[in-house]
């Protein structure tokens, strides 16, 4: 059962800024809601105001511009992304992070701002995001920001949003030319399941090469690991290469024990996962 | 064989279409005016008297109607196991005691206008708990000064068995046939190992729900998600201290139950909650609930120890069987008994010793759950079986065929034990195992693989294939009974009433089907109610694989009745003597005149014409003897040794349930069989902290296959002939779900050598095992 709460479907983000700004602290957001009302059955949250987001046309707005690139907006469900040829083409790493989150179901209503709003460490299009240099696109009654999607979150479940502010698009820069990428989820089942470890690779290997690597469910908070670009600065073997960015990883993260998985098996599951995902992606055995 | 009309045909299940249609059919789907919701309050402790429970906010809350606790409740001792009666498992429970035994024990129940009040009552009820040391490893529960989980006076059987509860003994047995200890120093090679199994929940689609509410005689009606109908009635009867002919108990249709709900766990409280308010009451389990405070399948340690010859003769078997019954000692003993009774007799082998205890702990109470002890002795032994036939360097079908028992052949077991006790003698008068073993190797390519897997690829995917045989006695042999009634209509249709008991297996179909064929019409014909007290005979209820075969023998009695009667009709309108007539497609023929009279005829003479009665009849069968249903399974699996990760990818069997009555519904209960084996194999499982408390009680973490993760399954039935059952037909609900861990076991040892003793083969258990085997081959350079 969910708890009782009040409804509203603002048709304009004005309305939006009007009533975060009067209910603030005390409302919710809706965009597919898969995340928010697991939680409230679960009594975790009680919001007494929801508001729902799908009214906003503006929110809706999902566009690729050759040079801006692309500008998902906050009720643009990961299902539509996937139907998205230049997602699949050449954010090949969001495509496939995409992908891996949930079923076709509960991605027929999730959102990608969904998932980085609740900000779980597990989220899995987070750490696709990182590799891309994302940014997000924030209003409220103080007007508009824009946060590095590297900024945005902050703790298990916590961003850095005010509780007057919304998440208005994701905008994500054209990636580097060349650039493969994929986002390799390690879950119980494969069926619906939350990542045990995520790690979202974007590789450039045409001429100088450009590695970039975040991971899901090792930390407080998606992660990126900065130390693998460093060992892909300098020229070398790549199998020895890819040996130090797999020890980089496992010195960055520090996971948990619970209920999916030991700490050790994260660490040596992001390990083999990174390894992987970077012999694809350059295209070795 | 004979040749069948109706009987081995795939017709469509009756209740298909309404149930497609989405038709109002479950317990849920209906709303009684003035219905109220029950609630209940879960114990937050393993263990602990509960000093005094104040629930005087909760009551004197607007929409409150009632709050149950041990101070207001008749403490009536009784167990929740829904068997036969006098019931072979410890009088230990009440409905609200003074104790709670595991986190999710019942503490005390609410009555009120929603769910909502009902929930926010529980929060107002004060408990003030005392608690207690508590024990959770069955391996402690017995040791000196463990804590006493049940040491209130009145725990008791009813029948004379051994039982202890002050050192946590809630069942022990043993026996001998032959002589272990010789067979042991007569073999070759002996094998020895500790085995473990872990728990294990239902989950049915349908979690336990029931509606109580009164006819307007005042009786008390039942309307219940449950497998065993009449036993709830029996035991709901007895814990509200009322006569059984107050109640009324209906099943509607059941979305699952694989043992679940053969429990009398809501159903009792519930109507104590109508009784005292006098109005209809809903009381439902939510998920959360299903896996906190209903039954899971009992875990069990296991210590094997086998002798073998170089000729492959198997010498010696023991088995010792510590089973973990949890809080309450609900089906302890007879699951305990099948891991000897049920499972055993597969192998020829003279000698065999088996010891077997069950001990409380404070953890969830174990229960019914599909393969009832087989599923846990299948493992150990279907590993074994492995290890001996490396030992003596025979491939594994050679082993099994030449090891499993045979038709005409008899076991020592059958006589020394069954699940509730004595046991029968018997001798198995239908087997197709041995076909099962070959036409299964070949289907799955046994031999090519074998030879195949012996070379791996260099890669971290190593292949590897497994093996096991099984076997599944049916029904409670002496014990169980199963009835129907039936009578014909003015249109030449029947009204077949039924205990047994469909939780959507088929069993309304495949019992249509067995009166159908015996009558010689259409199913269309038959209209077939089932199980409800007040209009149906008595069955015992859905468990133990009996349906198709006791019931379904109750179904061909009752309509071989009827056959007479019509044909005794037929006699009087044609004018010829009963002897040399036939029933035929709707209608009697003579043989030697040739002549025809149609059933609709023959109705309305009976109702309407002369020396009018109601063709109708009833019949029962008891069961005097376990039909023993086999399969062959083999399971080929892909181990990624820097995962850990252990993927089905083919897996095949071959099933003996004697005649399919309905081929396409027995390849069903196989095949769900068989995933739900497997993915007990590989991803379920329960996580308790160091309190007891389930630290998963929800889908989101404990994993159970969904359709992506389903492997390809190929099931092959081999038909059989049991001269005892309906047409020929056996049992084929549990057998399946037996195979999965000694087969997958097998698979993995054959694919990286490494023997996983310790269930379930997550990806982290098999990678530990991996890196043992690198440190114990560093050693022995
Ligand atoms: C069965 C199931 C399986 C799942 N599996 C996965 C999985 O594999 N991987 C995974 O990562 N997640 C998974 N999820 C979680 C969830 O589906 C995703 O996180 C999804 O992307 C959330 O999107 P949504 O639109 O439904 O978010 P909502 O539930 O609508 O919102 C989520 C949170 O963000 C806030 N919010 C929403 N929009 C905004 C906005 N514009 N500005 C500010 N705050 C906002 C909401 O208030 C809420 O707190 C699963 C959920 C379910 C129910």
């Amino acid at each position: 059962m969910i708890p009782k709460f009040d409804y509203f479907r603002p048709k304009t983000t004005e309305e939006l800024v009007d009533l975060l700004a009067k209910y603030g602290e005390d409302a919710k957001m809706f965009a597919g809601g898969t995340d928010l009302f697991v939680l409230m059955r679960d009594r975790l949250i009680r919001p007494k105001y929801v508001i729902d987001l799908k009214g906003i046309e503006e929110l809706h707005e999902f566009s690729y511009d050759e040079k801006r690139g692309l500008r998902i907006g906050a009720t643009v469900t990961l299902n539509e992304l996937l139907e998205s040829d230049v997602v699949k083409e050449r954010f090949g790493v969001l495509w496939s992070a995409a992908g891996a989150l949930a079923d076709p179901t509960i991605r027929n209503r999730g959102t990608l701002v969904g998932n980085i709003c609740n900000a779980s460490p597990a989220a899995d299009t987070a750490p696709a995001l990182l590799v891309l240099d994302a940014e997000v696109e924030v209003a409220g009654k103080g007007g508009e920001r824009t946060i590095p999607i590297r900024d945005f979150f902050i703790g298990v479940k916590r961003t850095s949003l005010k509780p007057e502010e919304f998440v208005k698009a994701v905008r994500i820069p054209n990636p580097p030319a060349g650039a493969k990428g994929g986002y390799y989820k390690w879950g119980r089942t494969r069926g619906e399941d939350l990542a045990v470890v995520g790690v979202a690779a974007l590789v450039v290997n045409s001429g100088k090469r450009i590695v970039r690597v975040a991971l899901s469910s090792v930390f407080k908070t998606p992660l990126r690991v900065p130390e693998v670009e460093k060992v892909f600065e300098e020229e070398g073997p790549l199998d020895e290469q890819i040996e130090r960015a797999v020890s980089a990883v496992q010195e960055k993260i520090a996971p948990i024990t619970d209920v999916r998985s030991s700490k050790e098996y994260r660490i040596h599951m992001a390990g083999v996962l990174t390894r992987r995902a970077l012999k694809e992606l350059f295209g070795g055995s | 064989m004979r040749k069948f009309k109706v009987v081995g045909k795939s017709v469509p299940k009756v209740d298909a279409l309404a149930l497609a249609q989405g038709k109002p059919l479950f317990t849920d789907d209906i709303e009684l005016r003035g219905m109220l919701h029950a609630k209940i309050l879960w114990s937050p402790h393993a263990h602990a008297r509960i000093k005094n429970i104040d629930t005087s906010k909760a009551e004197a809350l607007p929409g409150v109607h009632a709050v149950l606790c041990y101070k207001n409740v008749p403490r009536v001792i009784h167990t929740t196991a829904g068997q036969g009666w006098p019931e072979p498992s410890p009088y230990d429970i009440v409905m609200f005691d003074n104790k709670v035994r595991y986190v999710g024990d019942r503490v005390a129940a609410v009555a009120a206008e929603t769910e909502e009040i009902a929930e926010r009552a529980l929060e107002l009820i004060k408990v003030e708990y005392e608690p207690l040391p508590a024990v959770f490893d069955p391996e402690r529960a017995m040791d000196k000064g463990a804590p006493v989980i049940h040491d209130e006076p009145d725990c008791k059987y009813i029948i004379p068995v051994f039982y202890d509860p002050k050192h946590n003994h809630c069942a022990h047995i043993d026996l001998e046939v032959g002589d272990f200890e010789q067979g042991i120093k007569e073999a070759d090679f002996v094998v020895e190992c500790k085995f473990k199994t872990h728990h294990e929940q239902h989950c049915s689609l349908e979690p336990h729900t029931c509606i109580c509410y009164f006819d307007p005689a005042g009786r008390l009606i039942i309307r219940t998600s449950n497998q065993v109908p009449f036993h709830v009635r029996r035991i709901v009867a007895q814990c509200l201290q009322v006569p059984e002919r107050m109640i009324r108990v209906i099943k509607p249709r059941i979305g699952g139950g694989f043992g679940g709900k053969q429990e009398v766990l809501i159903e009792e409280v519930c109507a104590m909650l109508a009784m005292l308010t006098k109005r209809p009451v809903r009381l439902a389990y939510t998920r959360e609930e299903e896996f906190v405070s209903a039954r899971v399948r009992h875990p069990m340690v296991m210590w094997a120890k086998t002798g073998v010859k170089k000729d492959g003769t198997i010498t010696a078997i023991q088995l010792k069987v510590l089973s973990n019954a949890g809080a309450y000692g609900a089906h302890a003993m007879t699951v305990m008994n099948n891991t000897c009774a049920k499972a055993l007799p597969l192998f020829r082998c003279k000698n065999i010793k088996w010891v077997a205890d069950a001990v409380y702990t404070n953890l969830l109470p174990g229960g019914a759950y599909r393969g009832y002890g087989v599923t846990q002795a299948a493992f150990p032994m279907g590993v074994m079986m492995d290890e001996m036939a490396e030992a003596i360097g025979m491939d594994p079908v050679d082993f099994w065929k030449l090891n499993t028992i045979k038709e005409g052949e008899t076991s020592p077991i059958f006589k020394a034990l069954s699940e509730t006790g004595r046991g029968v003698e018997m001798i198995v008068e239908s087997c197709s195992l041995p076909e099962c073993i070959d036409k299964g190797a070949e289907v799955f390519g046994w031999r090519e693989k074998r030879e195949r897997y012996k070379k791996q690829s260099k890669g971290p995917i190593k292949h590897g294939i497994g093996m096991c045989c099984l076997v599944q006695g049916g029904t409670v042999p002496l014990i169980d009974m199963a009835s129907a009634y039936a009578k014909m209509n003015d249109d030449g249709s029947f009204n077949l009433l039924i205990g047994a008991t469909d939780l959507g297996t088929g069993a309304d179909t495949v019992l249509s089907q067995i009166f159908a064929e015996t009558l010689d019409i259409p199913v269309e014909d038959v209209i077939v109610y089932p199980s409800d007290t007040d209009l149906t005979p008595f069955d015992k209820g859905a468990y133990a694989s009996g349906t198709t075969y006791l019931s379904g023998m109750a179904v061909l009695r009752t309509a071989e009745k009827i056959r007479e009667q019509i044909l005794g009709v037929a006699a009087d309108i044609l004018g010829e003597p009963k002897e040399g007539l036939r029933i035929e497609n709707k209608g009697v023929v003579s043989g030697k005149s040739g002549k025809r009279v149609e059933f609709s005829q023959i109705i309305k003479r009976a109702l309407y014409g002369k020396d009018q009665f109601q063709i109708g009849a009833t019949a029962s069968e008891f069961s005097r003897l376990p039909p023993q249903s086999f399969a062959a399974h083999f399971a080929e699996v892909a181990v990624d040794t820097e995962t850990g990760q252990v993927k089905v990818l083919s897996y095949v069997a071959a099933v003996d349930c004697g005649t399919a009555v309905n081929p396409k519904l027995a390849e069903g209960q196989a095949e769900g069989a068989i995933l739900n084996g497997i993915s007990y194999a590989l991803t379920e499982e329960f996580i308790f902290d160091d309190r007891g408390r389930v630290l998963n009680p929800s889908f989101t973490d404990y994993k159970i296959f969904s359709a992506p993760d389903i492997p390809k399954i190929t099931t092959i039935l081999v038909p059989s002939y049991e001269p005892t059952g309906p047409y020929g037909a056996k049992t084929v609900g549990e057998v399946n779900i037996n195979g999965p861990l000694p087969a997958i076991s097998n698979a993995i040892y054959n694919a990286v050598g490494i023997r996983l003793y310790e269930t379930p083969f997550t990806p982290e258990r098999v990678l530990n095992a991996l890196k043992e085997k690198r440190k114990s081959k560093i050693k022995q350079r």
